[in-house]
Parts: structure tokens; C-alpha cells; sequence
């Protein structure tokens, strides 16, 4: 079906009586095939295929719960003002036509109106690759066990720098690659720290710390300087609009964190990525703008077990005017929503973002339909919100254990990243410089807080006994601080040690300070 | 006389009132019967004095949570066949082929029967809902147990990194005790079954 006929049946949609009977081939049929066989075909990452009758029906009673939960198609930012280009929500009443079709027991309505499946692309969404890279070895993904965090190398080192336009990744292991962010690394720091534990790739999340050539991690979510973009299973590889383009130094490798989900066989990744670059350099360049900086690393996240709405928030006032092009967040398991909010010069209030539900799995970027005008003195507020309670199913601790900021996927981090194009390139040293400034102002805060919180020894007496447990200290400092000062090893520190950790954490508190 | 009978009947309504909703399913009984696998081979597990206990659990060639829990099927039916547990693994699949069901069986390395209920008697007899979806019957036919493998999904997309709790293996951990399980009755999160028959 075209998208015009498509866009018809949108509009006939809830006008469509309440008596007239709903068929798969004159309505189930083309709101599936626009929005579900995309995935759901041979070849692609959906579990079941979605074309025919018998493969909807089949799957009606499931189809019908997971769009009713909003669970699919995936696409989680809630706030319904805003257009993006690659908006993948059902309306309200493609919802409820569904339903109804469920309802009426699934007829399938007369063949004389048997839809025509849409013809999607076979090889390369976006047709023939300027050039394709093969990851460095291949990776046996276990059929089981919690998720797995691991980077690939994609060898490249072009003589000249390049600007892309658009990548597109074919990843082996389809049941298992939940996702993945494309980072550059400009020194090669990743094909040395490849392969250390004996199998392809490198383990966890925190490779970004260790490869010092990785210029701006916080730039691979969004595709500015220093990252590819990502891949989220049922995004439609896109080209940037205009003449936008992310920066492929010259000499540097590209780098896939990918996140599994063992899918219940061994499978082996051995993925391709397909590049397409831009003919010339752009006019402007792409400039993320993450907000709280570095993932939340000197918001001094330290969230209590049990506690269920822990908030980090943090803002930055926009010292030039830009376009906003696209909005998207970071954020490990326990984070439960997250928003962005525009307030203009003249009080008007935008939310460029709201995730009501965050989840790890979908982290997607979000593409603004039209670029959006942010005028100077805008500012950019972001608000994440964290459930380390037992009540929320995705905590990574059973019982909930403290949790604090880090790179792994049981800590947390936390931000949201706007990639935004200034009026010239001129521009962009005012944006790195208000960052700069609100990166001193935040950890200035982080250190505050950090004095009022775990560099005060009485705070970490949560059941007020007076004395200050193993447990009850904070796992990263645990070794640091009972090695030295729980002199009868108790794995207590009572009132005579207390001090003693008083004056170490002082010490601690002087050298941020210094910094 | 007549308000005696009206008395027996109040009492009796309040009695079926107070029993849990959870009682009329735990106490089903149906006759287990013959069951033919895709290999054609006839189980008839009832029928030995060595079967403590009989688990069918419900599953699906393309279902992905049904999919996620096959190695601990294994697990479970490795730990437990010896005692004296038997496991068949049922795809209630109009449109099911045992040539599929074959190359799906080995490639999750499924050790247990695999049978093709593409009528959906089974899933019919003993009600099932969704894949994955375990029930386990006494071989005198009453039903000990019905639900999840455990609590990994909490829902659609939401998934604990480990479970909390395993209440199939609990469940058979009972039979081999020769008690009834703490929870006779849970929620399976997966894919919806529809009974087209």
C-alpha cells in the first residue's frame, strides 16, 4: 500500500461507524504492513513474521496486549505535541480498531480487497553502501545468562577524513543484538584492548574510560563529533537531513557497543556496517549538547536501596541561537523516566523529550520532524527519576543494594543529549564554552553534595545504630575505607574508628576541591 | 423446614464465596492419557510406576520468551527426569510442521518429547493460555501446578536480570516430595495461545 493510501485509511480511520465490520484485508492488513511487517519479515530482527492473515491472527490476542500496552511498535518518548520524522507510534484509534477486529472474532473479509504486501528493500535499506566494514573476529553469544555489554572493532583507518551521512548495520546474531551505539576511535586504542580476555570484542561498558582517543562518548548517541549513531532493531536507517554529516576522521577505527539479550541458542556476531558518505563537507557542523555532562558524572549519583524516586536534574542556557535536529537519553536499568524541556527566551515551554518508562533496550534518538529554533538564552532542563526499589523488576540487586554512578551496567548513569546545528561554525566554540562552564558548575554541586553525603561519616549509619556496618557503606569505598581504619577487623567501625574515616574523607573532600 | 434449607443454602453460597478463585484450577483433574511425539514414538507416562509427576509445558517455534527459557527447560528436566518427572515440551500450532519442530528441537537443544498439538486438543484440555507455559499433573490426572517457568518477565519487555523466583522448580521439587506446592497457580508471561478450534 502507498503512503497516501495509507494516510486516507489513517483519516477513515476513526470515522470508520461502529457497526461496520473491521477485516484484516481492508484495514488490519495495511496498519500492519506499515507498522509491524517492517520488523516482522524473513531476514529482519522481528521474532515472528507479520504479512498474511494467518500470521496476524495467529498472533491477534498477543498483538492486541502489546500495542495496548504500548510496548510496540517501540517508541517511547510519551509527550504528544512534539513531531518527530521517525515517529513509530499507533494513534488511539488504530489502537481501538485493532481491538475491534480482535473482538469480532479476526475475519479476514473479502478476497476482491486482499491487500498488497509493500516491497521492502532486500539488501541495504538505503541501497548501495559507499563502503562496507566487517567486525574484528567473531563473537559467540551463550544461549543464556544476563544480558552481555561488549565493543567490537570495525578496522578502517581511511587515509582521508570523511563525512557520513547515514550508516546502516546488519548484525549475524539477530535474536540476540538488542542494540548498539557507533563510537570513532581516533588512536587505536580499541584494537589494542580487543581480544585481552580471549574472545573477540572487549567486556562491559567502560571501555570509553580506558581507550583515551575516543574524542566524545557522549557524541556516538547522538551522531555529533566523535560518534556514528546507533542501532535500534525496527529504526529505519535514515540519511541526516540537508547537508548534515558526522565527522570519520581520518586514520581512526569505528567501535560497536552492542548490548545481547541471549535469546535462548548460541549464536555468533559477526556483524557488517554499511557507510554513506556526503559528497562534500557540511556548511555547519553537528553539536551534541548532554545535559547533565559526562552521563551524570558529577551529578554525584548515589541512590539508597529502597529509595524510589531519585531525581538528578540539571540545566544549561544556551549562550547562541541553533537548530535542534534530534533528542535521546542514556541511562542504565534503574532509571524509570526521563524529560527534556525547552523554556524560551519569553517564558514559552517545550519538552523536546518525555520517557514516562525508560528502558535500556530502546534507547532510540529522536529525529524532530522540522528542525526546531532554539533561540539564545533557551534553556535546556533535563529531569531523570530512579526506582532502586525492589518494586521495580528491572533492579539489577535482589535485595536493592546502593547504587552510584559508573560505567557498568548494575551502576547507573544518566543523561540526555541534544544535537543541535549553531548558525556557523564560529558558534560552536560559545556552546563548548557555556558546557565547559556548566560542567565546573556541576561538579562544583557534585562535590556539595558528595560533603553532605558519603564524605560525611554519620550519613552512612542508615539504621542509626551508631555504628557503621559493611553493608552500610557504599561498595566502592567499602575495601578503601575498612582495609585502613577498622583496625579489630569487625567489619565495624565503631566510635573510636569513626573519626579516624572523618579525617580521611576531609582529605578526600581538600583534594576535590584542589581540582 | 423451609428456613432450614434457606439456611443451607446461605451457608452453602458463603462457602463457595470464601474458596479461593484459584482452587477450581488447581484441583482440575484430567486423564493424561496417550501422547504421540513428532518422532511418532507413544508416551504414556501415566502408566508408570516410576512417574511422580508429568509436566507439559506449552511453547512455540517463534514465541522469543518461550524461546529465552529453553536451556532452563533443559535444566530442569535434566535435574528432574531422574526422580521421576517426565517432560514434553507441546507447540499448539494450527500451521505447526514436525519438520520445523525437528530443526527448532535442535537447535535449543531440547532434550524432552516434542509434541505437535496442531488441533490444540491439549492446549484445549488443560486450558492453556500462553507460550511458555508450564502445567503439572499427578498421574492420577489432578493438576499440581500452572504458570510461568519463573518471574524474569514481569511483563511485556520487562525483563529482572535474574529471577527471584522459580516456581516451576519449586513446583517439582514438591511432587518429588511428595507435597503440593506453596503456589499452585501463576500468570505466564509470553505469547497468547488462540484456540482456533
Amino acid at each position: 500500500m502507498t503512503r497516501p493510501a495509507f494516510s486516507i485509511l489513517l483519516l477513515l480511520g476513526p470515522l470508520l461507524p461502529c457497526s461496520a465490520k473491521v477485516t484484516f484485508n481492508e484495514h488490519i492488513a495495511p496498519l500492519i504492513h506499515q507498522n509491524c511487517t517492517g520488523c516482522h519479515r524473513p531476514g529482519q530482527n522481528g521474532p515472528f513474521h507479520l504479512i498474511s492473515y494467518r500470521d496476524v491472527k495467529k498472533r491477534a490476542l498477543t498483538i492486541n496486549d502489546v500495542i495496548l500496552d504500548r510496548y510496540m511498535p517501540p517508541w517511547k518518548p510519551t509527550n504528544k505535541e512534539m513531531h518527530y520524522a521517525n515517529d513509530r507510534r499507533l494513534s488511539e484509534e488504530q489502537i481501538e480498531l485493532f481491538g475491534r477486529w480482535v473482538k469480532d472474532g479476526m475475519p479476514e473479509g473479502t478476497s476482491s480487497k486482499n491487500p498488497e504486501v509493500p516491497e521492502y528493500p532486500s539488501g541495504w535499506y538505503l541501497g548501495k553502501p559507499d563502503l562496507v566494514i566487517k567486525m574484528k573476529g567473531k563473537f559467540e553469544v551463550p544461549a543464556e545468562g544476563r544480558d552481555i555489554y561488549r565493543s567490537f572493532v570495525f578496522p578502517l583507518q581511511l587515509p582521508e577524513d570523511k563525512w557520513v551521512k547515514a550508516v546502516e548495520l546488519r548484525p549475524k546474531a539477530k535474536s540476540a543484538v538488542h542494540h548498539a551505539l557507533f563510537f570513532i576511535d581516533s588512536n587505536g586504542a580499541a584494537r589494542k584492548m580487543d581480544g585481552r580476555d580471549g574472545k573477540a570484542g572487549i567486556s562491559g561498558m567502560g571501555f570509553l574510560r580506558q581507550a583515551g582517543g575516543i574524542t566524545d562518548p557522549a557524541a556516538a548517541f547522538g551522531g555529533g563529533n566523535g560518534g556514528l549513531g546507533g542501532h535500534v532493531p525496527g529504526a529505519t536507517p535514515a540519511r541526516l537531513p540537508g547537508d548534515l554529516a558526522m565527522f570519520l576522521p581520518r586514520g581512526s577505527d569505528v567501535v560497536m557497543q552492542t548490548h545481547f539479550h541471549p535469546s535462548g541458542k548460541k549464536e555468533v556476531e559477526e556483524a557488517e556496517l554499511a557507510l554513506y558518505f556526503a559528497k562534500e563537507s557540511p556548511e555547519v557542523n553537528l553539536v551534541p549538547i548532554q545535559i547533565p555532562p559526562l552521563f551524570g558524572a558529577t551529578k554525584g549519583i548515589n541512590i539508597p536501596a529502597g529509595e524510589e524516586a531519585y531525581i538528578v536534574e540539571d540545566s544549561i542556557t544556551l549562550p547562541v541561537p541553533v537548530k535542534a535536529v534530534s533528542v535521546g537519553g542514556h541511562a542504565h536499568y534503574i532509571c524509570k523516566s526521563m524529560a527534556m524541556t525547552a523554556t524560551l527566551p519569553d517564558g514559552k515551554k517545550i519538552i523536546l523529550m518525555d520517557i514516562e518508562d525508560w528502558d535500556l533496550d530502546w534507547q532510540d534518538r529522536y529525529q524532530f520532524e522540522k528542525p526546531l529554533d532554539l533561540p539564545a538564552g533557551t534553556t535546556l532542563k533535563t529531569r531523570l527519576v530512579y526506582d532502586n526499589s525492589a518494586s521495580n523488576p528491572e533492579n539489577p540487586n535482589s535485595p536493592p543494594q546502593r547504587i552510584t554512578w559508573g560505567q557498568e551496567s548494575d551502576d547507573e548513569m544518566g543523561s540526555i543529549t541534544l544535537i543541535v546545528v549553531p548558525e556557523n561554525n564560529g558558534k560552536i566554540q560559545a556552546i563548548k564554552d557555556a558546557q565547559r562552564s556548566q560542567l565546573i558548575t556541576s561538579a562544583a554541586d557534585a562535590i556539595q553534595k558528595a560533603s553532605r553525603s558519603f564524605l560525611n561519616v554519620k550519613n552512612y549509619d542508615t539504621n542509626g545504630d551508631g555504628l557503621i556496618q559493611y553493608d552500610e557503606v557504599p561498595g566502592r569505598m567499602r575495601s578503601r575505607i575498612f582495609d585502613r581504619f577498622d583496625k579489630d577487623g569487625d567489619k565495624t567501625l565503631n566510635k573510636i574508628e569513626q573519626p579516624e574515616v572523618q579525617k580521611y574523607l576531609d582529605s578526600m573532600l581538600r583534594g576535590f576541591r584542589r581540582r | 423446614m423451609r428456613n432450614q434449607g434457606d439456611l443451607f443454602l446461605f451457608l452453602l453460597f458463603s462457602l463457595v464465596a470464601l474458596v479461593p478463585s484459584g482452587w477450581g484450577q488447581q484441583e482440575k483433574v484430567v486423564r493424561i492419557g496417550k501422547i504421540v511425539d513428532i518422532e511418532g514414538a507413544v508416551h504414556d507416562p501415566a502408566k508408570s510406576q516410576k512417574t511422580v509427576a508429568v509436566v507439559f509445558v506449552y511453547v512455540d517455534v517463534t514465541c522469543p520468551i518461550a524461546n529465552f527459557y529453553q536451556p532452563i527447560l533443559r535444566r530442569l528436566a535434566q535435574t528432574f527426569e531422574p526422580a521421576g518427572i517426565r517432560f514434553y515440551q507441546i507447540h499448539p500450532d494450527p500451521d505447526g510442521e514436525k519438520g520445523a519442530l525437528a530443526t527448532h528441537a535442535k537447535e535449543y537443544g531440547v532434550l524432552s518429547p516434542v509434541i505437535l498439538d496442531a488441533k490444540q486438543f491439549l492446549a484445549g484440555k488443560h486450558d492453556a493460555k500462553v507460550t511458555p507455559e508450564a502445567h503439572v499433573y499427578l498421574p492420577d490426572g489432578s493438576r499440581i501446578y500452572r504458570g510461568r517457568i519463573d518471574n524474569t518477565y514481569a511483563t511485556y519487555g520487562k525483563r529482572r536480570p535474574e529471577a527471584t523466583s522459580h516456581d516451576l522448580q519449586e513446583a517439582l521439587q514438591a511432587a518429588v516430595e511428595g507435597r503440593r506446592p506453596a503456589t499452585a497457580v501463576t500468570k505466564a508471561v509470553g505469547c497468547q495461545i488462540l484456540i482456533e478450534r
